[in-house]
């Protein structure tokens, strides 16, 4: 049961008698500060430059950005040579009109895997 | 694997903790060997004593298991989750760390026993292990202001482990002291390292809160702020303690038995204070700092709005005002497309909580607190010696072990639709029942014991074990990777609650350390700290 007091609740309760041992899932602490395209913009296709900045500096070579149309299909774009330290991009290509979303991962200089959204639209 | 990623965030934060307290550990064992070479002249016959070196060997090959099982677990991740092979990810930056301070800790578990005489290869390998814990600590992933963030990490685990890895040998040399005077030189010794040590932590440690904290107000803005505070409480915590260390160690003379014991006691307490301020410290770097957020904290209104006293909440809901559990949602979803059900523990909910799910959470909270208030009340008047029948005060626990059981779940049985047995397959849920299993064992074991029907020399540190490692593993939980007030509101109202547990823990284990004589500031201490989280659980509030 994970509604939000459900959360609270097991956390409070157990840590009442000390005996407590509630996690919620994280991946890490690169989080993201920026984007292109914005979280539920619209873009014009078909090309799109896609551009991640992170509040850390993140290995390039093992991260990765995928973009996922609505019906679930995935593809992963293969990332470009990236000069700043915390910043990651691709192109996609023959973007239709539609709904997406970038599924992105990184792997910040510290090791911690982090992962999220930017939902946008196609036009 | 879908099962390692539900536990991912908890995983590496633990390991993390791991890691840096066994690194403590090994700086620590090196640093006193060190220091009582160059110091306690006068005893020539003092060797690091077999034990210690055992100590250091277990710690080494801690560090050697945490590194390898932190390498595994990322890279299985991030093979599982992307293309990449294990070629690809050889040659990241915190598989080449983890793989080094490995080799590093395995090499040490043969240097510690062979140098006779020199400490020189294992204080290299140290280093080489500290250096690989900066490497992979939040400071080097900084886009600025890198060099000096990672030195003053640098600096901050070296202090750190100078004074609370050491204190575990200093223990073992007060134990194994063969006699009054070599045990008061060493501690002597020791006393002026720590105090050196102390200050170097607070500066390093206050270098890193000025690079990683734009206002003081993201003590309470944010999750990040919430745990530094904690730490700072934990840290303060056990200054007190070694502030009486040090005046115990100022005044030792040639018959001092008796302050010797009990600087022994103290730095026990010491010792499990520091261990879960280390692992706070993880819990801390699991985060983004304040300064990486800046939007979406907690403000000055919404702390008077939630922290506002109200009487508590003494009536229930009623179950059909709570909204159904996630599980039941997907369950009859898949029950009428005649599909499997999926659901992924730890996934974001799919429901927002209602009033009513707030109000039975709230209600829990509130006479939860009333029991751990009535029990803190009762200990104080046991304490006292003025009501005898105050000593029954563990069977309150039995009553809230009672209560977790039947409301902790209220889609299972006894209250909702799910069956006993079924009920069992939830790992939620099985957890809650094993607890509260623990609570009721450790209600049944504390009574006897204040009825005088169990005499076992353990029972009476079963108590003050489970408060202490309770707080701490509560310390040591994974946090939102995003600013999530509501998130950050419940970790203001339970991360204090965790430091009083460490609290009572402690002062608990030093009086059941001080008996038969009688020590009343720490008798007094943790009914004071179980007060106090029955209040906070009493004033606890969601909306």
């Amino acid at each position: 049961m994970i509604r939000t007091s459900n959360f609270a609740m097991k956390r409070g309760l157990i840590s009442a008698v000390a005996l407590i041992l509630c996690a919620t899932v994280a991946w890490g602490h690169a989080i993201l500060v920026a984007s292109s395209p914005q979280a539920n913009s619209f873009v014009t296709g078909p090309k799109i430059d896609i551009t991640l900045k992170f509040n850390v500096r993140v290995d390039s070579t093992r991260s990765l950005i995928r973009l996922v149309s609505a019906d679930g299909t995935s593809t992963t774009l293969p990332l470009l040579p990236e000069k700043v330290s915390n910043v990651i991009a691709a192109t996609a290509s023959d973007v239709k009109p539609g709904k997406y979303k970038l599924a992105w991962q990184v792997l910040a200089s510290d090791g911690h895997i982090s992962r999220g959204e930017v939902p946008f639209s196609a036009k | 694997m879908q099962n390692l990623l539900d536990v991912f965030g908890f995983l590496s934060v633990l390991l993390r903790g791991l890691t840096l307290a066994f690194q403590s550990l090994l700086l620590g064992g090196i640093a006193f060997r060190i220091l009582v070479r160059s110091r306690v002249q006068r005893e020539p016959r003092f060797q690091l004593l077999p034990r210690m070196i055992s100590l250091l060997r277990v710690a080494a090959l801690g560090l050697a298991a945490t590194q390898l099982a932190s390498v595994s677990m990322s890279s299985a991740i991030l093979m599982d989750t992307s293309t990449f092979h294990l070629k690809d990810i050889a040659g990241a930056n915190f598989f080449i760390a983890g793989i080094v301070s490995a080799v590093c800790a395995l090499l040490l578990t043969k240097s510690i026993a062979v140098e006779k005489h020199s400490s020189t290869m294992s204080s290299l390998l140290v280093l080489a292990i500290l250096i690989c814990s900066v490497v992979t600590s939040h400071a080097w992933a900084r886009v600025d202001q890198r060099a000096l963030s990672s030195a003053f990490t640098f600096i901050h685990y070296l202090a750190a482990g100078m004074w609370i890895g050491a204190l575990p040998f200093l223990l073992i040399a007060l134990r194994r002291s063969e006699n009054l005077s070599q045990s008061t030189a060493i501690a002597r010794a020791f006393s002026s390292m720590a105090a050196s040590s102390v200050a170097v932590v607070l500066v390093a440690g206050a270098g890193l809160t000025f690079l990683y904290m734009d206002s003081p107000k993201a003590l309470y803005g944010t999750s990040w702020g919430a745990m530094l505070g904690a730490k700072i409480w934990l840290v303060a915590g056990i200054l007190c303690i070694g502030g009486l260390n040090f005046s115990i160690v100022r005044r030792l003379g040639t018959d001092s038995g008796r302050a010797l014991r009990w600087l022994r006691w103290l730095v026990e307490a010491e010792i499990g204070i520091g261990f879960t301020a280390i692992l706070a410290a993880a819990s801390l770097g699991s985060q983004p700092p304040a300064i990486d957020l800046p939007n979406g904290r907690v403000t000055t209104q919404d702390l008077v709005q939630r922290f506002t006293p109200r009487f508590p909440r003494l009536r229930t809901p009623a179950l059909r005002e709570l909204s159904r559990s996630d599980e039941q949602v997907l369950k009859q979803v898949a029950e009428s497309q005649g599909t499997a059900s999926a659901y992924i523990p730890g996934a974001p909910a799919l429901q927002p909580s209602t009033s009513g799910d707030i109000a039975w959470s709230e209600y829990n909270h509130h006479w939860a607190g009333i029991v751990v208030l009535c029990v803190g009340l009762l200990a104080f008047a046991s304490q006292s010696g003025k009501a005898e029948w105050a000593r029954h005060w563990p069977l309150l626990f039995l009553g809230l072990a009672i209560f977790l059981f039947i409301r902790a779940d209220a889609e299972n049985w006894p209250l909702g639709p799910n069956g006993f047995w079924e009920s069992f397959r939830v790992a939620d849920v099985l957890q809650h029942r094993f607890f509260t299993f623990l609570v009721l064992g450790f209600a049944i074991l504390e009574w006897r014991i204040k009825n005088g029907r169990n005499t076992s020399w353990w029972a009476p540190y079963v108590f003050p074990a489970v408060c202490a490692l309770g707080g701490a593993v509560l310390l040591t939980h994974s946090h939102s990777v995003t600013n999530v007030k509501e998130a950050t509101l419940i970790d203001l109202s339970h991360i204090p609650m965790a430091v009083l547990a460490v609290f009572a823990g402690w002062a608990r284990w030093l009086e059941v350390r001080a008996y038969p004589s009688s020590v009343k500031l720490f008798s007094w201490i943790w009914p004071l700290c179980f007060v106090a989280i029955g209040t906070t659980l009493m004033l606890y509030r969601e909306a």
